[in-house]
């Protein structure tokens, strides 16, 4: 199924750079999505990461060549390029954590208001969702970029370590640091904070 | 399986596909025995519900649209100019052509204005017969024009092969007679091109208001026996 999907993406880039904007579209909405989300919870700005997806696109649009199917997927080689934008943008901006990101139509993010829950327990919910957001991204970037691609976004061991370019013992370590880092700020988060020394040395 | 090695194989054993079976097995054993990595796991437990909370709450996220309307703006500025080159470089070359064949039109016509301008009947075609003294065509103007359908060769140069003077070019006027040439003179005279109808010559109406100079071979008794269109 990869190695299928990874073929339509060659073939969408193959066609987008002969210029077929059709092709190119569907290679953009196959991708942009996921690049915009992990941009987001590696910035913690929702501008930052609509800018870096940007980037990264016109960089496929100018240089498509750059790509070698030889060296790894597609979708490395895009994230590959968000997580040098994500770090030129964290160097140059002062981190700005916004907790309170707003959709276009005025919405805001996060969480969907559901019948079973009251005004009360959705705002809770919600400010508690804001804290575990701002103590991922309190998390060195090495730390925060396994956490977010291997537990929010869901990703096996082996999808990170292809996307971020690395062997999975690298994935494994990075993820129990920052693992060890993460549970120590939630616990405090739940006042219930627990002696992890060795875990977090 | 110690401590140490659960902290780092065991929180997430179950998601791990690197790690072999056995080693999952020994790390869950090593949980029901370590109450110290049983309180680990099961506050990692919590924390994956609150880290899978904030993935469900940002599964929503989606990429602004103008975004994708800047980069297929972009993709359409790198693409359409090899597009808009082709379509130059074909208008350019209908253009040209067109040029051209303007061009020629142009100097077709301007060839064929002059033709007109500077023309003179048809008289003194190759093959007519010509007077030697004073180089009289003896023919009528009128039969000439007869043999004319054309009217751009009513009147025609017909100066090829003169001195520059266009002496052998006076076509002889109707009524005229040969011998009261012999002492004629040669009278340069202007007129407008409408005049030449009253020798009984054809006049091409388009530029019959024309301003012209014309040869009039005057005999002695002043009467006017022939005439040229001098170039």
């Amino acid at each position: 199924m990869k190695i299928r999907q990874n073929d339509q993406d060659e073939e969408l880039l193959k066609r987008s750079s002969r210029g077929d904007e059709e092709a190119f579209t569907n290679l953009y909405r196959r991708h942009a999505d996921v690049l915009y989300r992990f941009a987001f919870r590696m910035t913690g700005s929702s501008w930052g990461a609509e800018e870096i997806v940007q980037d990264v696109f016109m960089t496929l649009v100018r240089e498509p060549g750059k790509y070698d199917a030889e060296r790894g997927t597609l979708p490395a080689f895009l994230f590959g390029i968000t997580r040098n934008k994500i770090m030129k943008y964290n160097e140059r901006l002062p981190r700005e954590i916004s907790l309170v990101e707003r959709q276009e139509d005025g919405s805001g993010g996060g969480l969907t208001l559901r019948d079973s829950f009251t005004p009360a327990m959705w705002a809770e919910q919600r400010e508690r969702l804001e804290k575990v957001r701002a103590a991922v991204m309190d998390l060195p970037v090495e730390f925060r970029e396994t956490v977010v691609l291997c537990e929010l976004e869901e990703m096996s061991y082996e999808q990170a370590a292809r996307m971020l370019d690395c062997p999975i013992g690298t994935i494994r370590s990075r993820l129990h640091r920052g693992r060890a880092l993460l549970l120590a700020k939630l616990e405090m988060l739940r006042d219930a904070p627990r002696r992890w020394n060795s875990v977090a040395r | 399986m110690n401590c140490e090695e659960f902290e780092i194989l065991g929180l997430d054993a179950q998601r791990d596909n690197s790690i072999g079976d056995d080693s999952r097995e020994r790390a869950l054993q090593h949980a029901r025995v370590c109450g110290r990595c049983a309180a680990l796991g099961a506050s990692w437990a919590a924390a994956q519900a609150e880290l899978a909370a904030l993935a469900e709450s940002d599964r929503i996220l989606r990429v602004p649209p103008r975004v994708e309307t800047r980069v297929l703006q972009q993709f359409r500025l790198k693409h359409q100019p090899g597009q808009e080159r082709k379509f130059l470089r074909l208008a350019t070359w209908a253009l040209a052509a067109a040029a051209v064949i303007v061009c020629t039109l142009a100097v077709w016509d301007l060839h064929k204005w002059r033709q007109g301008s500077l023309g003179v009947p048809i008289a003194n075609a190759p093959g007519a017969t010509r007077n030697t003294v004073p180089n009289l065509s003896t023919s009528a103007p009128e039969t000439n024009a007869n043999a004319v359908t054309d009217d751009s060769e009513i009147l025609i140069a017909g100066n090829e092969g003169n001195d520059g003077n266009g002496s052998n070019d006076f076509t002889q006027l109707p009524g005229s007679s040969l011998q009261e040439v012999e002492d004629g003179a040669i009278v340069r005279v202007g007129m407008e091109r409408a005049s030449l109808a009253a020798f009984g010559l054809p006049v091409n109406e388009d530029e019959a208001s024309d301003w012209i100079q014309v040869d009039l071979l005057v005999a002695s008794d002043g009467s006017a026996q022939a005439v040229r269109l001098p170039e």
